[in-house]
């Protein structure tokens, strides 16, 4: 479904990825581990069709893609539903059907009570779950979610986990996700990919299916401190 | 309570330096006629201001000029921002054209005005277009960088759902320009007044530009004055009512 081939790609002369090569099935759950700043995101926007490799070949076969940005606004103008309901209105879909799927939504990310306020009258947290559901709503065959948890706090990462991975089982979506976590990219991915530093490049490719997964979360750790000697406070604080 | 007369307060320092410059124009002239001709005074001005409300001339005048600059407001404005909405759609179109956009912005409405008279005659038109001409180039570059000003990733998300142009235009565009767009109407009260004004002040027989003027003619200081009182006054009502209307948007 996604095949990434030989890509680099430079910034004002610094290189920022260098022959990454990756493919991810339909239905496939791939997490992007790395330390911070290392391209992850810039590797996810080339993947999406934001911006150009220099050099390498993409392919991302298969129907529409939602996108979650990292650090996105909401429209400050429109209340939490319809916000969440913008995508479902540009696809023209009934009233009748943004009313049921958003509710649903809402409901899912515990979100019902703040339907009615404006981005600014809600927290944070509360903001990266809205920004979600507005992804989800649209039905995309293919996810691309760029630290989806982040600024969450514990109870909001394990709902939005659990609606996360409901959405990729139910519609058998093939998901990219950046990540600081072993953690959760163990409750979420198939496969984990293991960055190294700038100009990174994937050092390890790890199947989740066929290991016992009380072993997996040292053996991920491993890989990442072997790939990045100086550590990412992150992913060690996630253990 | 305190919350009026914290109101009360602010109005009043508000209205005191205008009250305190008001008496000293009115004690300074007083005793002069010479000064009175000059200056004239603020109780002649107010005097004025009574005699001329009871005449329907004044009230055709007003109406006139406020029609051509309120026209010449919703025109400007409204072509404005079409055009401010094509550049985004077209990067070619606004590679080429904003030269000749800068170019076009840097004439004086009042540099235009013998030929748009030459051109529309003395009518309402010419003056319509004279206050549309400002409006349309204010809007146009503040419409243009508030759209432009739009978060990137908003658009691609659009895009990413298969948004029409025209819907990303009307549900994420303007609304995020709306604050640019409002305080370029703002500024363009004074602008379609002033366009409005220099049609009437070169070629008109009515409004209030050829009230000025005429009473200018005749050195006729209170008239020309009054004629001023009421441009200001219009304009600060049309704004208050922009302001009433729109403090509420987002």
């Amino acid at each position: 479904m996604i095949h990434v081939s030989h890509i680099y790609k430079s910034y004002a002369g610094q290189c920022v990825l260098a022959d990454i090569n990756m493919n991810v099935r339909t239905g496939e759950t791939v997490c992007l581990l790395g330390p911070s700043g290392c391209g992850k995101t810039t590797l996810l926007r080339l993947i999406a069709g934001f911006e150009k490799a220099d050099r390498g070949d993409i392919s991302c076969k298969a129907g529409d893609i939602g996108y979650l940005f990292q650090d996105r606004d909401l429209l400050p103008w429109r209340s939490v539903f319809r916000n969440v309901a913008l995508g479902m209105e540009f696809q023209k879909r009934t009233d009748k059907e943004i009313r049921e799927v958003v509710s649903d939504y809402l409901e899912q990310l515990d979100l019902t009570d703040a339907a009615k306020k404006r981005p600014y009258q809600i927290s944070g947290g509360m903001k990266r779950r809205v920004a979600l559901a507005q992804i989800l709503v649209t039905n995309p065959a293919i996810l691309f979610l760029d630290e989806p948890l982040t600024g969450l706090d514990v109870n909001g990462r394990k709902l939005v986990s659990g609606v996360i991975k409901r959405y990729i089982d139910a519609h058998k979506a093939a998901s990219v996700i950046v990540t600081h976590s072993i953690e959760e990219a163990l409750f979420l991915a198939d496969r984990v990919l293991i960055f190294s530093q700038r100009p990174a490049h994937i050092m390890q490719d790890i199947s989740l299916d066929h290991f016992n997964r009380d072993g997996l979360f040292d053996k991920i750790l491993a890989a990442f401190t072997a790939a990045n000697p100086q550590g990412d406070c992150c992913v060690r604080t996630a253990s | 309570m305190s919350a009026l007369r914290h109101k009360l307060l602010d109005t009043a320092l508000i209205l005191f330096p205008g009250i305190v410059f008001v008496g000293l124009w009115e004690v300074g002239v007083h005793n002069s006629t010479r000064l009175q001709f000059l200056f004239a005074s603020p109780s002649a001005i107010f005097a004025r201001g009574i005699d001329e409300y009871q005449h329907a001339a004044i009230w055709e005048d007003i109406g006139i000029t406020t029609f051509e600059a309120m026209t010449g407001l919703v025109l400007g404005s409204v072509f404005g921002i079409v055009i401010a909405l094509l550049l985004w759609v077209s990067p070619f179109l606004q590679k080429i054209s904003y030269p000749y956009i800068a170019l076009i912005g840097s004439i004086p409405v009042f540099a235009l005005a013998p030929m748009l008279i030459i051109w529309f005659g003395i009518g309402i038109m010419a003056k319509v277009i004279m206050a549309a001409f400002g409006v349309f180039i204010i809007t146009l570059v503040q419409g243009f960088e508030g759209i432009s000003a739009t978060a990137p990733d908003h658009i691609r998300y659009a895009r990413m759902v298969h948004a029409r142009s025209v819907d990303i235009m009307f549900k994420i565009l303007l609304p995020s320009a709306m604050q640019w767009l409002i305080t370029a109407l703002r500024i363009n009260i004074g602008v379609a007044f002033l366009g409005a004004f220099i049609g009437e002040f070169i070629s008109s027989q009515t409004g209030l530009g050829h009230y000025i003027i005429e009473a200018g003619q005749l050195y006729d200081m209170p008239g020309v004055l009054f004629g001023i009182l009421n441009l200001s006054l219009l304009a600060l009502i049309i704004d208050k009512g922009i302001r009433l209307n729109t403090c509420c948007m987002h």
